[in-house]
């Protein structure tokens, strides 16, 4: 009786403890590499570091009120804010396009899949390179095409835009996949029967295939999110965020202070700034999750 | 009279055009680096350039395979790339199941945590991270360049939201037939998920492939280093010959490229297999 | 049997990764205790595959010359990216030596990693002679403010005018008597006015050229002697009537360069946009450093003689004699290995020798940095058959004092980045109010000063 009365006990014991074995490893690894340099982020922007980004005094807040009384730091975040906007927005609307194009599969569809997916595969630097080559000035591809003589990358009004279209364009290929997936698995028989009662292309896209595919456009809108406030490659590979600081952003500010000037606590500073930016974002959208979202 | 048949061939035939013309336009970029890398650097200083050469030559390609040892840099992004993703899958995998299939005290704070290492700038942390692998005493090891990258937000997410359109039965009639929580998850739930996890592989590839300041930082030797330290190598400014530059790009994308091209073939294997039904 | 896959599949990672740790393990440890082998000396680089093949080059020469030491060279991406590595790295993992430019020398001075070669000078029995041969402005450049030497030219770059010899004398300029930005600006009306090429000058965009034109004139823009007489506490852009008078003619004169259109656009890159434009005759005239003559001759390739002259000074008043020195140097890394430093330093000395330095300035195009090294016969093979023009720049060297050198400043960095703010504000907008353009530069060097200062005292 007693042996009956036991096992279930252990068993319930280890039942309540495996959830937490489970997420062990990967908790374990966030701690070492993520969460603990983050806590020294915070407790190093109330601080003054030397070039080693060693603590060697404490401030308390003077370092954010240095960094958020300055124009040139609210310039910044204007332009981090308008690049984000427009490599999301972009991103999405193009990967979405995409996605609803190539959802059908017909013979040799994979030929233009494959194509919308590429540019996913292309590491920034390589893909840099190309860019630097077709905007550039004196016998660049742009120029070469509309006859032009401008210097796409060291002009104000054109840099930004430059940089955002080869961001888009790397940003792309992962959302696209991930909605072709989303929009791939909707299942065949409910736009069958929305066919028959005469559901058009447009009204199926609207009523069917978003609503039933909404995880996954909440998954990429959120990695999105995320990664447009994070492009980085693409600033100090083509721009170093000129001309005139025209297309630096936070995260490239954060680079310049951390690792060119060793102004560590600066860049703390602005770290967390730009997480709890980021964090906003991806609050407002979780809000309208519950609305939005269909879970089946 | 075209039959109505016809007529939707036609109809096909022409989206189908457009759509490949779509995708032709927009992998230019692609097109230009490689027309542009077999080109002498003369050919590229003419007005207006040429996107084929009369002459093509290869020139390119045999100086920057004499400069860099390419190859052994590709295989060591290609073991960082493996083990890391594999690692990334397993991880995700188990932690995405805990906080769909169970409820337990902290479920939500921890899962914030998660969401939350999402938003976290890298460019900080990467120089406490470097001191803290140097303290472990794994400066120039594979493991050095793999650890940081075994697990992400990302994957543990996208794992969670996947398992969330996973229909609630599916569990209580495994639990019925005597399927335990580890049976469900790796006999059922891991084999349904095989296009999801495919095409995270994918992704992950891509982003651990593109890495460039970590592997910098933490290797020092020639035998180490993987293939973005040494198209950097290239490019860092006293490379005369924009033709270079070029090819060296493209030999860096050939490489991802098919393996994208194989891991999306797999992804569509996987999808028709694994086809989730409502 | 899907559990039993995964667990395999746990297993082979586990495995692997442990296996992958080991082998790199072995490869990775090369502590050199054993006397009879000889000690491994690294020297950390941010060079491009080029100039370290000629790097290469000399090491291997010195590993055959001597059985003590082997050098081998490893490249650390750029140099920011470099110092930045250095700056968190434990002292076991640090190299013997590293590649630093010349306007760091006061961060390394004042920094743990840096070994200062002046102890190691005042301990050579065998004395250093091409030391005492290094040309006085270039010396005065690696001394700290006590006169030290904390490291030796590699490299011994330094601003100046390319020119397109004809297109200047069909303009009817003589290049030497483009002294200032305001000689610079008329040169480049007369040669797009004329109709001689499409633009005047092209930029090398870097925040360098700002304190090289300040220096030239003579002007400290720092206080305490800019730094050479004690630390840096003031940037003295908007309080000091003259610097602010030389920053307002040379913004000035940026400014309407580029709002009349007689400049390729500030910014672009010199490799792929300015050196093929100069080459092919559009723009009359570069302003780079000396370390391009190689890849400008190249890109030339014979069309056309190339000249070139001393960096123009921010205005016409000074006494105009100061050589702000450019270029990288070498410097032993503070690695706590007593045998690798000494090896870094014999390693030092013998890329100053003649031969060596000879080798490396005419393959690069760097100036020679002593006596020796600029007698040997391929240098002068060098300046009599390759590039002639080099010697005007060895004339002016010659009158040359220390009355001004690029600021002791360690936060050089910032500070070049808050110059070539200023350069870029102005060129990229007509209207901008140059004033500004000082005064925002003058408080982000100031900050900078202020945050070094409480952080490190």
């Amino acid at each position: 009786m007693s042996r009956q009365k036991e096992l279930p006990l252990t068993k319930r014991k280890r039942a309540r403890a495996l959830p937490y074995l489970l997420i062990a490893p990967a908790m374990a690894l966030f701690v070492m590499f993520t969460f603990y340099p983050f806590i020294r982020t915070i407790l190093l922007s109330f601080a003054l570091t030397n070039k080693s980004g060693n603590f060697t005094k404490w401030v308390g807040v003077d370092n954010w009120v240095r960094i958020l009384t300055k124009n040139s730091f609210w310039s910044v975040v204007g332009i981090t804010l308008k690049m984000a906007a427009v490599n999301l927005i972009c991103t999405m609307l193009v990967a979405m396009v995409f996605a609803l194009l190539a959802t059908k599969k017909v013979k040799f569809s994979k030929a233009y899949q494959t194509m919308y997916a590429l540019p996913m595969a292309i590491a920034s630097s390589p893909a840099a390179a190309i860019f630097l080559f077709i905007y550039r000035q004196k016998n660049g591809l742009l120029n070469n095409i509309l006859g032009t003589n401008i210097s796409w990358l060291t002009e104000k009004p054109t840099a930004i835009w430059a940089v955002c279209a080869m961001t888009i364009w790397m940003h792309i290929g992962v959302s696209f996949i991930f909605l072709l997936v989303g929009f791939r698995n909707v299942p065949e028989d409910l736009l069958e029967s929305a066919w028959l009662d005469g559901a058009g292309p447009m009204q199926r896209i609207r009523h069917i295939i978003l609503p039933m595919a909404s995880p996954q456009i909440f998954f990429v809108v959120f990695m999105n999110i995320a990664s447009s406030f994070k492009t980085f490659a693409q600033i100090k590979l083509l721009t170093q965020g000129g001309p005139a600081n025209s297309t630096k952003t936070l995260i490239y500010y954060i680079y310049e202070n951390a690792i060119i000037n060793g102004r560590f606590e600066t860049a703390c500073v602005q770290a967390i700034f730009l997480f709890l930016l980021i964090f906003l974002f991806t609050r407002i959208q979780f809000a309208l999750e519950n609305k939005v979202v269909h879970y089946q | 009279m075209m039959t109505a048949r016809q007529k939707k061939k036609v109809k096909s035939g022409t989206s189908f055009a457009v759509k490949v013309i779509l995708g032709i336009i927009f992998i230019s970029p692609l097109i230009v680096g490689l027309a542009f890398s077999v080109q002498s650097e003369a050919a590229l200083v003419t007005y207006p350039l040429k996107l084929i050469t009369e002459n093509p030559t290869i020139q390119n390609y045999l100086e920057i395979f004499a400069k860099v040892p390419l190859l052994a840099y590709l295989k060591n992004s290609v073991i960082v790339c493996f083990f890391a993703i594999l690692g990334q899958i397993v991880f995700s995998s188990l932690a995405a199941y805990a906080f769909v299939y169970f409820e337990f005290p902290f479920k939500r704070q921890l899962f914030s945590l998660v969401l939350i290492t999402m938003m976290i700038p890298g460019e900080v942390v990467v120089i406490t991270n470097y001191v803290t692998i140097q303290n472990m005493g794994l400066i120039n090891s594979y493991l050095a360049l793999i650890l940081p990258s075994l697990v992400s937000g990302t994957s543990i997410f996208l794992m969670r939201q996947y398992y969330l359109t996973l229909p609630r039965d599916f569990k209580e009639a495994a639990t019925q037939d005597g399927c335990g929580d580890m049976g469900y998850l790796f006999r059922i739930a891991t084999p349904l998920s095989i296009p999801t996890i495919s095409s995270l592989a994918v992704y992950l590839f891509v982003q651990i492939y593109n890495q460039f300041f970590w592997p910098l930082l933490v290797t020092n030797k020639d035998t180490m280093r993987t293939i973005q330290i040494g198209i950097s190598f290239l490019t860092t400014s006293d490379i005369i010959s924009y033709g270079q530059i070029l090819a060296g790009a493209v030999v860096a994308i050939v490489p991802s490229v098919i393996i994208y091209i194989f891991g999306q073939d797999y992804i569509i294997k996987g999808m028709t297999a694994g086809g989730v039904k409502g | 049997m899907k559990k039993i896959l995964a667990l395999a599949l746990a297993l082979v990672l586990a495995l692997g990764l442990t296996a992958c740790g080991k082998s790199a393990d072995k490869t990775g440890g090369d502590t050199n205790t054993d006397s009879t082998e000889p000690v491994n000396v690294v020297l950390w680089t941010y060079y491009g595959d080029t100039n370290i093949g000629y790097l290469q080059k000399i090491a291997d020469d010195f590993n055959a010359s001597q059985s003590k030491y082997t050098v081998s060279i490893e490249f650390q991406g750029t140099q920011a990216e470099m110092n930045a590595k250095i700056q968190s790295t434990a002292a076991s993992e640090l190299p013997a030596m590293f590649n630093g430019a010349v306007e760091n020398v006061a961060m390394y001075a004042n920094a743990d990693y840096c070994a200062p070669l002046q102890s190691y000078i005042d301990a050579d029995k065998d004395g250093w002679a091409q030391l005492d041969g290094t040309w006085d402005s270039i010396r005065a450049a690696y001394c700290d403010n006590k006169g030290n030497q904390v490291g030796y030219p590699c490299g011994y770059s330094y601003g100046g005018i390319f020119y397109n010899e004809d297109l200047l004398t069909k303009a009817g300029i003589n290049a030497a008597d483009i002294q200032s930005f305001d000689d610079l600006y008329a040169a480049c009306e007369k040669l797009v006015g004329g109709g001689y090429c499409t633009y005047g000058v092209g930029f090398h965009p870097d925040g360098f050229y700002f304190n090289a034109a300040l220096g030239r004139e003579g002007i400290q823009a720092y206080d305490n002697g800019n730094g050479y007489t004690g630390d840096i506490t003031k940037c003295l852009y908007v309080d000091d009537k003259t610097v602010n008078n030389a920053l307002t003619t040379m913004l000035t004169d940026y400014q309407k360069l580029y709002a009349n259109n007689l400049a390729i656009a500030f910014g672009s890159d010199y490799q792929g946009e300015i050196i093929p434009q100069f080459a092919s005759g559009d723009c009359a005239l570069f302003l780079g450093v000396v370390s391009m003559t190689t890849k400008i001759l190249k890109s030339v390739d014979g069309a056309f003689k190339v000249g070139i002259v001393p960096m123009v000074s921010a205005t016409e008043n000074g006494k105009r004699t100061g050589e702000p020195a450019g270029g990288t140097g070498t410097y032993i890394c503070n690695n706590g290995n007593e045998a690798q430093m000494q090896g870094a330093y014999e390693f030092i000395k013998w890329m100053s020798t003649g031969d060596q330095a000879a080798f490396f300035s005419t393959s690069t195009g760097y100036l020679a940095p002593n006596k020796e090294a600029y007698d040997s016969t391929s240098y002068q093979k060098y300046v009599s058959d390759t590039f002639p023009a080099i010697s005007t720049v060895y004339d002016s060297l010659a009158k040359s004092d220390d009355s001004a050198n690029n600021p002791y400043i360690p936060i050089s960095n910032e500070m070049k980045a808050a110059n070539l703010l200023a350069i870029q504000t102005v060129t990229g907008d007509p209207t901008a109010n140059v004033q500004d353009a000082i005064k925002t530069a003058c408080e982000s060097i100031q900050e900078a000063i202020d945050l070094y200062n409480a952080a490190n005292k």
